[in-house]
């Protein structure tokens, strides 16, 4: 299935994270392949344990971060976009 | 080694050895050895490889390392092989630090603290290790029939569990001097999780506690990178920089 930015997002339930310091792991339990996720990603996947839109996530970046809102959207498309790609997320139906 | 599934169950294959077929849920291993095959050879391999998966598919959190009892607690050493955690462990336990495991570390959480499980007595190591602990390699016998490893026998052993105090991550890089340092964040646990005894790699519920036990060990703080002069004769060095490094808060 097609990214599709429009979509509300959250963390797959197929998953183990863990949170030390200021990164995630993540383990994705359908493959066994792991991830990290520092700095803003991470606090992007924070965000992403409840269902989230782009937009929600972005304001929350933008009130965090001396980011551009416009900046923050594009950076955060990007991010769910791959972790998308590596079935970290699904789309809210 | 190969794995494969016969039914639910999961069958391990050593081609020199046979093969030994373990219920889904770990409680009952059946062994069917090659003729031929000496008795002490099928402990050896279901002492060292079998018994480890086992446990990790019941749910303990199982390393691949050695580990000595020190006054301040429990070194583990992790790191490839042919790195050096055998010939450290062996060396420490020489010096009266009792051994607690050599190849298979179990981690057990108690209170809020790691402990780490004792095993059984002795270290596996190759001749030279051998003779720079001032043993004789033919006084020892060998691991296993047809390979270069003797076990070793280290009368100081710890009979109880040992709380946590360091994991020490061999880079296998030979330095002037003891280097050590601390690790920190995410690339810890992708270190453990592939120091890890896990039987079967795609069954979730392994596959979570393989990594709450990474994860666990990674939030202790307690985890370093050692890396060592590859030169037996400093051997002494390396081990009195990780006996002080272990004694600090």
């Amino acid at each position: 299935m097609e990214f599709d930015p429009t979509r509300t997002w959250v963390a797959s339930s197929r998953l183990a994270a863990s949170e030390i310091g200021n990164e995630s792991v993540v383990l994705n339990l359908a493959d066994g392949k792991y991830y990290g996720l520092n700095d803003m990603a991470n606090r992007v996947w924070r965000e992403l344990q409840q269902p989230r839109s782009i937009d929600q996530i972005a304001a929350a970046l933008t009130a965090e971060y001396e980011v551009a809102e416009d900046q923050a959207r594009r950076d955060v498309t990007q991010l769910l976009s791959e972790l998308h790609a590596l079935q970290l997320i699904v789309a809210v139906p | 080694m190969t794995r494969s599934r016969q039914g639910e169950s999961y069958v391990l294959t050593y081609s020199d050895v046979g093969s030994f077929t373990i219920a889904p849920n770990g409680d009952q291993i059946t062994c069917q050895p090659h003729p031929g095959v000496p008795d002490k050879t099928v402990r050896q391999i279901l002492l060292d490889q079998v018994l480890p998966l086992i446990l990790s598919r019941q749910g303990a959190y199982v390393f691949h390392g050695s580990a000595v009892a020190l006054p301040s607690g429990a070194a583990v050493f992790l790191g490839k092989s042919g790195q050096g955690k055998s010939t450290l462990a062996g060396f420490l336990a020489r010096e009266q630090f009792p051994l607690l495991a050599d190849d298979c570390i179990v981690l057990t959480p108690q209170n809020g603290r790691l402990f780490v499980q004792p095993a059984y007595p002795g270290v596996r190591l190759w001749g030279d290790s051998l003779q720079c602990l001032g043993a004789t390699e033919n006084d020892h016998p060998l691991v296993r029939e047809g390979r270069t490893k003797r076990r070793l026998t280290t009368p100081q052993f710890a009979h109880e569990p040992v709380p946590l105090r360091r994991f020490y991550f061999l880079t296998g890089a030979s330095t002037p001097d003891v280097e050590i340092g601390k690790l920190e964040g995410a690339g810890i646990v992708r270190q453990m999780l592939e120091s890890q005894f896990v039987l079967d790699p795609f069954d979730e519920r392994e596959l979570k506690t393989s990594f709450a036990g990474a994860t666990a060990v990674a939030r202790t703080g307690l985890c370093y990178h050692l890396s060592i002069p590859r030169d037996f004769s400093r051997l002494a060095e390396s081990a009195g920089r990780i006996l002080q490094h272990a004694a600090t808060p």
